[in-house]
């Protein structure tokens, strides 16, 4: 079971960035990998589903049907792929006025030979990047002022 | 017969040369203070020296001679003999009732005379009963032995009266005699002075239990006197009133030779070298000028005179023509006995023995003196003398050569005319040494005598003298103005010489304890016997307690108390109140109530060397004394009655805290101290309920207020013994008082280090807190249990006591101990790695505080954002923090600041790879937390200096380093610091060369350092137990530790560790051939590196980027390049590791190459003073 676990200063209150995590349907302005979402409900909650288009370990197009695990306000989401065991897990907490992020990319295989071969392309090099790569293009996110004023935003900056 | 002198005081009768009155105590005939000579009763003037003896002669001159009093209330160690007359019913039957009574009447006096020819006083008759004391109201320093001298006396003296009643009515009486020593109250009780105690009854319990005719003792009397008197022991008797039988020996006789220091271990001469030089020079003096000299031995009890004499005669005994020896001793029971000495001379010289029958001792003098005389050519003066000399040895000659002259200064004349002719004989025969000891008891006679003898014999002679300094308080000019006279003044032994004395008398102080040598020696201030006595109780006793007074000294002090004018002593006692040191302010009251001239008193004792003025004073325009030895100052307070104690140190306490002012923080301490004594005295002392209640009052508050302050100075050790000695003031406190002096107690064992006992004596606050439902108490009582347990290493424990506080807070409104809460766990979570509650904890802590405006706070949460920012990358942010919080921890206090420092210093080590930085802010942080007792931090502090000094190949500072923090860690019980010392002692096994015990040691302080929750210690561990196996060779369990150290660092996030342990991990692989593994780490190695500006990680990248290079000359350039980063950062010991890893990888392909390399770095690690690992270096290319 490959896991890794990376955090970071966002320069942005916790409010907009637990904002924008919460918002599958806005994934793709800060996961470079993420291409679409399709089902998302408005509001995300514990028991939410909704399927992405990305690209995979292997670099190729993969569906992932992922479900809300946990949802704590402001603090806390997880998600997993229904299909292959992989996860995504935020925490947040406010920091000086920015928000002190941490990601953890892991993969728990589905039982059967199909998912332990679907786990198996998940590996730690893989994770680690990926991890990277999605708070360094979250960072840019805000940065460039995606997190606020967005059509379809749904707490506007005061 | 004698005459009788009537008291002042009671009027009562008592014998013209009492000194004291046998009814009340009172004293009769006080000293002269000027020449030290007694005057008759009611005497206004020394006939003398003619000084004032009363204020009535000489009202300015009041100071030492009051109108006689009363003797105080003391308490005294004092011997108290009994004896008991039986037998007289047979008596009554024969005699008239009349008769009978006058008979034992007679006897029971002639007995009592025996009593006070040994210095004892009686103290009552009663019905055919005797009591006799010895010690109280005057002690000598022989009490004991006094005693049980006058007991065998008696028994002596009981036979000599039945013969005479036996031969005049036909009966006899026996004698039980009981004797026992301890302490006593001595006082007056009605209008009589008298003794009481324990020891009092079990004497009297004794002398029942004796058997009849006899001596029966108790123990502590059987101690003091065994080396004089020879005993038998008896099988322990049951006395009445004892639940346990009692030890008692029964008294046999005089021993001949006393066996003085028998079995002990004998004293060697050290620090009067130049004395001993002095009087063997003299001795050769007197024997090239063939004449006489005077040497007088002068110095305090023990100071070493005896010893002194001793290693003359050693001397003399070994040299090649010895001189005659002869010796004489003044007794300290001298009244009466006069010329002592000279008689001991004689008998020694004339061989007569005590045994000798009158007539056989008589003739060995005629015989031995008409000889002298006739080697003088006055044969014919030789019985004539002899017979002069019979008087001291009390013989009598046949009554044709009795000497006819009645008048007594001829007589005298005669007698030492004889003398003198009888020692020059001896002289001339072969150089005479006469040494004369203890002549401060002689008679005023024997003191002429020798004074004689040095003007007037013609022949070699020494005459060497050995006596006190009470002497020159009877004869001030002894010795003086002569030329042939020498004064040697026996100082106490330096500092230096005594422990070099008690070391050399106790060789296994060394397993008993190395602090009993320097507590005896300070105790005994110099004086070898006292010195030598605490040794062998402490021998003896098999204990290391070295406060405890031994007995000899405890009398032989006391015996000098007692010798000072009665004022004199009273304020020494009133004195020893105060202290070692006291003002002369604080004795005003003594004064007033004595009325004693205060200035003059105080002159009298600093010139009777008991005081000395001290060269400044505690309290300002005070004038400060001190007592010249510590040991009279105890004996001066033990005489005192535990109520006047009681009182007096009330009277000091309220006069420090009057002439302090406001300035009487500075002395709160003082003021405590005697507060609390004096409170412990009047529990003791039976003081009434109410008055003992406030003086606890009292005592309670000055303890807290000296414990406050103590703590304000971070005399941690001080302030827990303060609030201690509050705590146990009594057992009835108020509880609220007790938590809250607990909670402060609990404060400084924690910064002591003793965390056991500061979460023991939290608990018990947080019971009554609990029981007051005071939630904020409750939570900051958790908060600090959670701290104490956290630097024991118990994380969950203490995790679970913070978060109790918190949940108790929480929903309430804001409050100090709520951050403290949070930043205490912000804290903890921050070393455990866990940087998103780390976070969150002191996000929490950092609001409150701003809205509570708490610097301290605020300092520590900024801190933490520092640290956890440091770790992931974000430099800017965390200095910014960093220095944010030590700005504030200045103006908090000073135990922030050490954190604050802290934390900055291991940012700057860590992520900046600024040491020089970092070794300022630990080495300020070191300095604050040695000044505040910080131990816990100095651990660490130690040891972060110690890293330091192992980046730049500072063996010393390392070796230093792990010395101060193991030693530190170990002593206090901070387990959690162990991993401290750990990681220094593997480094240092590492440099050696010792791989195993190396990796022993990174392992235990990798557990310990998961253990307590001190993830950076972790992965430091294990990042050094790799280099270790990497330099041993088994490079396949290098690289699992380096797998286990990125754990720690992605648990941690511990990103800039990361960049180092991954490019280790590339240069254990490249060294393992795994070379497209090695380049992988090293390509994460350095795109991770690239993303931090870490110049750590630009460094280790270069080296990992060199050892996967694809050519030689490629790993050349960038192992170059490493080496110069390294060097750069102050790291020479991992620039010279790049030439060794460069060395191996080419060792296949291009041998000389590596070889040249290898012997590079080999040189370079001789030069850094690591020959294990220039070995190891060379080994691939050695042979």
């Amino acid at each position: 079971m490959a896991s890794c676990r990376k955090q970071a200063l966002i320069e942005a209150p916790v409010e907009s960035v637990w904002e924008l995590l919460t918002d599958p349907v806005r994934g793709p302005e800060w996961d470079p990998d993420l291409l679409e979402v399709m089902g998302a409900p408005v509001e995300i909650r514990a028991g939410s589903t909704f399927e992405t288009t990305g690209r995979g370990p292997l670099g190729l197009k993969a569906t992932s049907a992922f479900k809300v695990e946990e949802l704590d306000d402001l603090h806390e989401i997880k998600m997993r792929c229904q299909k292959s065991g992989y996860y995504v897990h935020w925490l947040l907490t406010p920091a000086q006025g920015n928000t002190f992020t941490e990601l953890e990319l892991g993969v728990q295989p589905l039982p059967g030979i199909q998912g332990r071969a679907m786990g198996a392309v998940f590996t730690g090099g893989f994770l680690r990047r990926t991890a990277e790569n999605t708070l360094e293009a979250l960072e840019r996110a805000i940065g460039s002022g995606a997190l606020f004023g967005r059509p379809g935003s749904r707490n506007p900056p005061n | 017969m004698e005459g009788l002198t009537a008291c002042p005081n009671c009027a009562a009768d008592n014998p013209e040369r009492a000194r004291f009155c046998m009814s009340c105590g009172a004293e009769l005939s006080p000293g002269c203070p000027q020449c030290g000579a007694e005057n008759p009763v009611g005497a206004k003037f020394c006939m003398e020296c003619g000084s004032a003896l009363s204020a009535e002669a000489a009202p300015a001159a009041a100071g030492s001679a009051a109108p006689a009093k009363a003797p105080p209330e003391e308490r005294r160690q004092a011997t108290i003999l009994f004896a008991d007359l039986s037998g007289y019913t047979a008596a009554a039957e024969r005699m008239d009732p009349e008769a009978v009574k006058a008979l034992v009447d007679r006897t029971l006096r002639v007995l009592g005379g025996e009593i006070e020819r040994f210095g004892g006083s009686i103290d009552k008759f009663i019905g055919d009963n005797v009591m006799g004391v010895f010690g109280a109201p005057v002690s000598h320093e022989d009490d004991p032995e006094r005693a049980v001298r006058a007991g065998l006396a008696m028994q002596e003296a009981m036979e000599d009266a039945n013969r005479q009643s036996r031969e005049k009515f036909g009966v006899g009486f026996s004698l039980r005699v009981g004797i026992n020593s301890g302490e006593v109250m001595a006082g007056a009780v009605g209008d009589r002075y008298t003794v009481m105690g324990d020891a009092v009854n079990v004497a009297a319990r004794l002398q029942a239990a004796g058997r009849p005719d006899t001596v029966t003792v108790g123990e502590s009397t059987y101690g003091a006197s065994r080396e004089a008197i020879a005993f038998e022991r008896l099988e322990p008797l049951r006395l009445k009133g004892k639940e346990e039988p009692v030890p008692a020996w029964e008294a046999n006789g005089v021993l001949a030779e006393p066996r003085r220091g028998a079995g002990r271990a004998q004293t060697p001469l050290i620090g009067r070298e130049k004395e001993a030089g002095l009087l063997m020079s003299l001795v050769e003096r007197v024997e090239r000028e063939e004449r006489p000299h005077l040497v007088t031995v002068i110095g305090q009890a023990g100071v070493g005179k005896s010893r002194l004499l001793r290693e003359l005669m050693t001397n003399l005994s070994e040299s090649d023509d010895p001189p005659t020896i002869r010796r004489g001793q003044c007794p300290p029971y001298g009244a009466g006995i006069a010329y002592w000495a000279l008689a001991e001379v004689l008998n020694d010289e004339f061989e007569i023995r005590d045994t000798d029958a009158p007539e056989a001792a008589w003739e060995k003098l005629r015989a031995g003196v008409t000889e002298l005389m006739r080697e003088l050519g006055d044969e014919a003066s030789g019985e004539r003398n002899a017979a002069l000399l019979a008087i001291p040895l009390g013989l009598e000659p046949p009554e044709e050569l009795q000497p006819s002259e009645d008048d007594p200064q001829r007589m005298r004349e005669a007698l030492f005319s004889a003398a003198r002719a009888a020692v020059e004989a001896i002289a001339r025969r072969r150089p005479l040494v006469l040494a004369i000891d203890d002549i401060h008891w002689a008679d005023e006679g024997m003191l002429d005598l020798i004074d004689h003898l040095t003007r007037w014999v013609r022949s070699p002679l020494l005459l060497v003298c050995l006596t006190r300094d009470e002497l020159l308080e009877r004869r001030p000019g002894w010795g003086g103005g002569r030329r042939n006279a020498t004064t040697i003044s026996l100082e106490p032994l330096t500092a230096t010489e005594t422990r070099e004395l008690v070391a050399a008398l106790m060789p296994s102080s060394g397993e008993n304890g190395g602090d009993v040598v320097p507590q005896v020696a300070e105790r005994s201030g110099g004086n070898p016997l006292f010195a030598e006595e605490m040794v062998n109780r402490l021998l003896e006793e098999e204990t290391v307690e070295a406060e405890a007074l031994p007995r000899t000294v405890q009398s032989l002090l006391a015996a000098r108390l007692d010798s000072l004018d009665r004022l004199e002593r009273r304020l020494l006692q009133s004195a020893s109140v105060v202290g070692q040191t006291f003002w002369e302010g604080a004795l005003t009251t003594t004064a007033a109530e004595e009325g004693l001239d205060l200035g003059r008193t105080l002159s009298n004792l600093e010139e009777k060397d008991l005081l000395v003025p001290s060269a400044g004073s505690r309290l300002a325009g005070e004038r400060e004394y001190a007592f010249k030895h510590v040991l009279i100052r105890d004996v001066a307070y033990s005489m005192l009655p535990k109520s006047v104690r009681c009182r007096k140190h009330v009277e000091v306490a309220e006069f420090i805290r009057e002439r302090a002012g406001e300035r009487s923080d500075g002395v709160i301490g003082l003021i405590a101290e005697h507060f609390a004594r004096a409170a412990a005295l009047g529990s003791e002392a039976g003081l009434e309920r109410d008055a003992l209640a406030e003086l606890q009052t009292r005592a309670l508050e000055s303890l807290e207020a000296a414990g406050d302050a103590a703590a304000a100075l971070y005399s941690n050790a001080e302030a827990f013994d303060r609030y201690t000695a509050a705590l146990e003031i009594s057992e009835s406190l108020d509880p609220g008082m007790v938590a809250r002096i607990g909670e402060k107690q609990g404060d400084v064992a924690l910064r002591m280090g003793r965390v056991d006992a500061a979460v023991a004596v939290w608990e018990r606050c947080l019971d009554h807190h609990r029981a007051q439902e005071d939630l904020a108490r409750v939570a900051d009582l958790h908060r600090k249990i959670g701290a104490a347990l956290w630097h024991k290493g118990e994380r969950r424990a203490s995790i679970d006591n913070y978060q109790r506080g918190i949940d108790l807070l929480k929903d309430g409104p804001p409050c100090i101990e709520l951050v403290r809460l949070y930043e205490e766990a912000a804290s903890l979570y921050m070393h455990t790695g866990d940087n998103m509650l780390a976070i969150y904890a002191s996000e929490k802590a950092l609001r409150l505080a701003e809205r509570l405006d708490e610097a301290r706070a605020a300092s520590r949460a900024h801190g933490i954002f520092g640290r956890v920012f440091g770790r992931i990358g974000d430099s800017e942010k965390a200095r910014e923090n960093l220095e944010r919080s030590v700005a504030l921890a200045r103006d908090s206090d000073r135990s922030e600041a050490v954190r604050a420092l802290l934390t900055l210093g291991y940012h700057l080590e860590v992520s900046e790879a600024d040491y020089e930085g970092a070794a300022t802010a630990y080495r300020e942080a070191l300095e604050i937390a040695q000044e505040v007792g910080d131990l816990p931090s100095q651990v660490e502090l130690h040891a972060s200096l110690g890293e330091l000094a192992v980046d730049a190949a500072d063996w010393e500072g390392v070796e230093r380093a792990a010395e101060a923090s193991g030693r530190l860690a170990e002593r206090e019980g901070l387990y959690g610091k162990l991993c401290f010392p750990d990681l220094m002692r593997g480094v240092l096994s590492w440099r050696a060369g010792d791989w195993e015990e190396a990796a022993t040691s990174f392992r235990r302080a990798h557990e310990l350092g998961e253990q307590v929750g001190r993830s950076e210690v972790a992965y430091n561990a294990l990042n050094w137990l790799a280099i270790t196996l990497r330099e041993s060779g088994d490079l396949s369990a290098a690289e699992t530790e380096l797998t286990r150290a990125l754990d720690i660092c992605e648990r941690a996030g511990l990103i800039a560790q990361s960049v180092e342990a991954i490019s280790a991990r590339a240069v254990v692989l490249a060294l393992a051939g795994r070379t497209e593994q090695a380049r992988a780490a090293a390509e994460e190695a350095e795109r991770l590196a690239g993303r931090l500006h870490y110049p750590v990680g630009e460094a280790a990248t270069a080296e990992a980027a060199g050892a996967c290079a694809d050519d030689p000359d490629g790993m050349g350039e960038k192992m170059d390049e490493a080496r110069r980063r390294w060097q750069e950062l102050g790291r020479p010991l991992d620039a010279t590791r790049c030439r060794v890893v460069q060395g191996r990888i080419l060792l296949a392909d291009d041998p000389d190459e590596a070889a040249r390399l290898l012997d590079e770095a080999a040189a370079e690690y001789e030069e850094l003073g690591a020959p294990a690992l220039a070995a190891r270096a060379r080994e691939p290319v050695a042979g």
